[in-house]
């Protein structure tokens, strides 16, 4: 479980959590979305109303601009002004220019006559300013009619015209306004806004802002301007543009929108918001908590109460569907199950009876056996064959009444625990054990116990007892020898009998013949006949002998090929000129691990054998090849066949269908293919050819 | 249908020159009633005694005879026509009016005016100073009961002739006009001086002070008027000069005594000549701050003949009856009722033409100038009292002017004021 806190809490609970985190959330998101859709708005009014009252600094500016020009043309345009500059009527002019002052809202009027020449100062024009200077130098140059001057704490928006008379000009005459405060009182009562001027290093308002909030708006200014946007401050909504519009690229306007009271008044339904959002709250718990009462709690409860019933065993503990909701319908699934429980409970009642019947009934012992090496059941089987004493009521319990697993045979705990600990089994193991001072042949065969998950539980051994058969088997093959050696004995009787016959009868015509004539060759000839005999005996000795001599195989990695060459250096086949050898080994450099002299024996006398049953001459072919593991080889002849008779008895020693030979050659061959772990067999039809196969595994 | 439509417009306008007509007719029946008993009087409004303080006078005479008396104010160059006009009719819109000297011959001889009554003219002549009452004379009789004792002073701002470098006013021509370069090459006035030499009358009494520092005069009550005099000649000459020099403002050119007055009085200039009114503006703010003086007009240094000796010239005024007044015995009661020493001891803003007046120690504590003026008034130079006298100084006026706007020298200017002035005295009297 990853969360083992959480799996502990019950699920009514984390259904009634759930609803109550759901109400919360919902009106906590509902809340901030509200919250912030309204803020969204508010600023969104601002930042609209923002951008009007930037409009407005603009064309304040503007105005404020085109209205100095116009002021400025006028006063140029005046006749006074004219003729008394004309004149130099300096004082009269003076007077004149201050009564035009104050009703044209200008601070400061000035003419000059030359950029370094001051006619009339109506103010106090700031002549050593360099700001100033360089403006009028550029004024009279014609590159510009207006400019901005700094001094100090006095920042001046001046414009200029000149003062012509018919064509000559006479000077310039210059009107100032003040950028201070009164100026950005009166651009606010214009602009409907806070406004600060800041130009260079001047910060120029009403101070109708807060101190904090003006000095971080005039920080915040340039950036304003480059981002284009506005910002909230401090309750303040600050927008800038730059004021280019009067010539001067470092200064910024600043407006500032009080957000004050529509902050307040969000404040204000934002608390009354919550109020309201925890009231419905606190009703859509109680709601959601009688709604799940209702609707989940008590059906879930009673259903819980059946659920546990029938855990407990009491399938007959009916489950009552009260409604077809989701908790009716599992209800009712609960119900089917209930019922399929009550079928399956009876079923495997059945099951288990009938398994219980089989395994008592069944002849082979049964046996499981724990990790922990207890003996966990066995059907009575076991109980006969191993002599296990079990508990009272047989096999079927896994308690104190199972058999100790002490009491299993040594041999028999072996395996089991070799199963258990080695992931050792066997199959069908023969097992020599004493059961009641009897020896019994058991047949084990051992498996490992696997749960449902997979989990190794421990091991199931079965145990057949084959004593019986076994003693059968070995009554029948002490049978099957004793023929074997009768008629081995005959075959050697046969083999014997004939050359002593013979020799008999040799020696009986020596013995007869001294008296007649030609005996000495006579008698010499019957000699070589009877020493011809008794090599044949001696012949037939040695190869009985070498039957029944004991085998060793040495296997060594052998090249297949040279293994067939040499083996068809032993055969004389100069004794079969119409006959020949074929060999064909499919890989040529093929090595396999074998006995060379006894598979050159085996592979030498196959091919004689093929050449012998050519009387008319033909070819064997000897084909060699590897399957998998294991080196096929094959001899194959054309020559007259055996029919299946006589292929039943063609490896039995001594058994021969030629006129002559000892009939053992092919009992050899048998024999050490079987000393190599191999088998060989033959297939061959009459008049059609025969087909020796010699198989030899890897092992 | 358009007939309707335009009787439909002109109705409105019908009804309102019937109401017009009827309203004036009413207007025309009361004041004939009221010129009937009223004793009018037409006075200039902008200069001399102020109007309010000949409202109180009138009231006072109202007061003291039971007459009530009208009083209309009007411009000083509107006056003469109004004059004229009020000549025209039989019943005149005014008995008592107020004449500029230069009026005297015209109107005596045009018989618009009736002379003064001899118990008056023997009241003047026994009060009041001969440089005064002569100009009111014509033909050996007065003409107007004098009232107004103006004429021209010299006007310096101390201020800037301290900044000149000097400590007082020059007492001649050519100390003028050295005062004035200085002044100018210091850099404390690009024009050091400023008249009034507009194209008009004031341009004249320029030429008469000017004429009369150069030792000549233009008055002439029974022979011809010379203007080719080496005096008048040495006067445009020094006028010419004083332009070309730039020492006085051109501006002068376009200027009157009131123009004239505001440019000295603003600092402008440092030197001006004027009528006596400016000594009451020097006092008024925003020039009581600055110092000013008042002294008598420099004169030629070879007419400098004591330390006193100057030249102005006169621009008194006299109370005339009109001749077809039918109140004259009222007319001339109320004329020196108004002329009368009491009158003028309560307004010695203006200078009073009675001596007696002037020997008030009340009067020398009230006007730090009046000896200057006394000194002024021995210098004072009459224009000529013709009855052509306006077509000569118009004649005058344009010769002078066109030489000192340099199209003509000083020399042809002279001799074609002197042709047209002679033209005009050769012409048949009316």
């Amino acid at each position: 479980m990853k969360h083992p806190l959480l799996s502990r809490v019950k699920i009514s609970t984390k259904l009634a959590l759930s609803i109550v985190v759901i109400v919360v959330v919902q009106a906590l998101v509902m809340q901030a979305g509200t919250s912030r859709l309204i803020a969204l708005t508010n600023q969104q009014y601002y930042s609209g109303q923002m951008e009007n009252r930037l409009r407005g600094v603009s064309t304040y500016l503007s105005e404020t601009l085109n209205d100095m020009q116009v002021k400025v043309n006028l006063l140029a345009g005046q006749k006074k002004v004219v003729d008394y500059t004309e004149y130099r009527l300096r004082n009269l002019l003076y007077r004149e220019l201050v009564l035009f002052k104050t009703p044209l809202r200008i601070d400061s009027i000035a003419i000059f006559l030359a950029p370094d020449s001051l006619f009339l100062n109506v103010g106090d024009v700031e002549l050593s300013n360099e700001s100033f200077k360089r403006g009028l130098s550029d004024v009279f140059a014609n590159e510009r009619r207006f400019f901005v001057t700094r001094q100090e704490l006095l920042v001046r928006l001046w414009v200029f015209s000149d003062i012509i008379k018919d064509t000559t000009v006479l000077g310039t005459i210059g009107v100032a306004v003040d950028v201070d405060r009164s100026f950005v009182n009166r651009l606010e009562n214009n602009t409907d806004a806070t406004v600060l001027l800041s130009i260079g290093d001047h910060i120029i308002d009403t101070w109708s802002a807060p101190p904090a909030v003006r000095v971080e708006a005039a920080q915040l200014g340039p950036s304003l301007v480059k981002s284009g946007g506005d910002r909230v401050l401090r309750g303040y909504m600050a927008g800038a543009i730059p004021l280019s519009i009067i010539g001067e690229s470092d200064a910024t306007a600043i407006c500032l929108l009080d957000m004050s009271s529509a902050l307040r008044l969000i404040s204000r339904h934002n608390q009354l918001s919550m109020v309201f959002a925890l009231l419905i709250l606190v009703a859509a718990v109680l709601l959601s908590y009688l709604f799940y009462r209702m609707t989940f709690l008590t059906p879930f409860t009673r259903l819980r109460k059946a659920v546990r019933r029938i855990s407990e065993g009491d399938f007959q503990y009916a489950i009552v569907q009260h409604s077809f909701d989701e908790l009716g319908e599992f209800a009712g699934a609960f119900e089917q199950m209930r019922r399929s429980l009550i079928r399956r409970d009876e079923e495997l009642s059945e099951l288990e009876r009938f398994n219980n019947l089989i395994l008592e009934n069944v002849r082979s012992g049964v046996v499981t056996v724990d990790r922990s090496e207890r003996v966990i059941s066995c059907n009575p089987a076991a109980i006969a064959i191993i002599g296990l004493r079990s508990g009272e009521n047989g096999s079927r319990n896994t308690d104190g009444r199972m058999p100790g697993f002490e009491t299993l045979p040594d041999s028999l705990a072996t395996e089991v625990r070799a199963g258990l600990h080695q992931d050792r089994y066997v199959t069908a193991k023969e097992i020599r054990v004493g059961v009641d001072s009897k020896q019994v042949i058991l047949s084990l065969t051992t498996s490992p116990l696997f749960a449902r998950d997979g989990g190794n539980m421990g091991v199931i051994m079965i145990v057949v007892d084959i004593t019986r058969e076994r003693r059968l088997e070995e009554q029948l093959e002490r049978s099957s020898r004793m023929a074997a050696m009768g008629e081995m004995a005959a075959g050697v009787a046969h083999q014997i009998r004939n050359p002593i016959a013979i020799m008999k009868v040799s020696a009986g015509m020596i013995q007869s013949g001294k008296d007649r004539s030609g005996y000495e060759e006579k008698n010499g000839q019957l000699t070589d006949v009877i020493v011809n005999e008794i090599d044949n005996l001696d012949h037939v000795v040695s190869n009985l002998l070498n039957f029944t001599r004991p085998i060793e195989v040495h296997r060594q990695e052998r090249a297949v090929r040279e293994v067939i060459d040499d083996a068809l250096r032993l055969v004389p086949l100069y004794q079969y000129p119409d006959s020949r050898v074929d060999v064909r080994v499919h890989d040529q450099g093929v090595y396999f691990p074998l006995d060379k002299s006894l598979l050159e024996q085996v592979i030498a006398n196959l091919v004689q054998n093929g050449l012998d049953a050519m009387p008319a001459g033909g070819t064997v072919f000897v084909r060699a090849f590897l399957r998998d593991t294991e080196l096929w080889i094959e001899v194959e002849d054309a020559g007259t066949g055996i029919d299946e008779e006589t292929a039943k008895q063609i490896f039995m020693p001594f058994f021969t269908t030629k006129n002559r030979g000892t009939g053992l050659g092919l009992s050899i061959v048998h024999r050490l293919v079987e000393q190599h772990g191999g088998t060989i067999d033959v297939h061959s039809r009459k008049d059609a050819g025969t087909l020796f196969r010699v198989v030899i595994r890897n092992d | 249908m358009r007939l309707n439509v335009v009787r439909n417009r002109l109705l409105p306008l019908w009804g309102i020159l019937f109401s017009g007509f009827s309203l004036f007719f009413l207007a025309g029946t009361a004041a004939m009633t009221a010129s009937a008993e009223n004793l009018r009087m037409l006075y200039m409004a902008q200069a001399g005694y102020q109007p309010q303080s000949i409202q109180e006078r009138a009231k006072e005479f109202t007061h003291d005879t039971g007459v009530p008396v009208d009083l209309t104010f009007a411009e000083y160059e509107d006056q003469y026509n109004l004059i004229a006009e009020a000549a025209a009719g039989k019943i005149p819109p005014f008995d008592v009016i107020l004449v500029d000297l230069i009026w005297t011959a015209d109107f005596a001889r045009h018989h618009i005016i009736d002379p003064v009554p001899q118990p008056l003219v023997d009241r003047v002549k026994s009060g009041i100073i001969p440089e005064i009452y002569s100009a009111f004379e014509y033909r050996d009789r007065m003409w107007a009961y004098p009232f107004l004792a103006n004429f021209q002073l010299f006007y310096s701002n101390s201020d800037l002739l301290h900044k000149a470098g000097f400590d007082r006013p020059p007492s001649t021509l050519e100390e003028l006009v050295h005062m004035a370069e200085l002044a100018k090459a210091r850099g404390v006035a690009d024009y050091p001086i400023f008249e009034s030499w507009r194209k008009q009358e004031v341009l004249i009494c320029d030429f008469v002070w000017l004429v009369g520092a150069f030792g000549g005069s233009l008055d002439a009550p029974h022979g011809r008027i010379n203007v080719e005099s080496t005096a008048a000649r040495r006067a445009l000459d020094f006028m010419v000069m004083l332009l070309k020099k730039g020492l006085v403002n051109p501006y002068s050119l376009q200027s009157d005594e009131l123009f004239s007055a505001d440019a000295f009085l603003w600092g402008d200039a440092l030197f001006t000549t004027n009528w006596t009114f400016i000594l009451g503006r020097m006092n008024e703010v925003p020039f009581n701050s600055t110092h000013f003086e008042a002294s008598l007009i420099p004169v030629a240094e070879a007419e400098k003949k004591t330390a006193s000796s100057t030249s102005t010239v006169s621009g008194f005024q006299g109370l005339s009856v009109m001749s077809n007044s039918r109140h004259k015995d009222l007319a001339w009661r109320f004329a020196s009722y108004l002329s009368s020493p009491e009158f003028s001891r309560r307004h010695l803003e203006e200078m009073s033409v009675w001596k007696q007046v002037w020997n008030e120690a009340w009067t020398s504590e009230r006007d730090p100038y009046l000896s200057i003026k006394r000194a002024e008034l021995k210098g004072v130079h009459n224009r000529p009292a013709e009855p052509d006298y306006r077509s000569i100084s118009a004649a005058l006026q344009d010769w002078i002017y066109q030489a000192l706007t340099g199209k003509v020298t000083s020399a042809v200017a002279l001799a074609g004021a002197q042709r047209e002035i002679d033209r005009v005295a050769a012409m048949p009297s009316e």
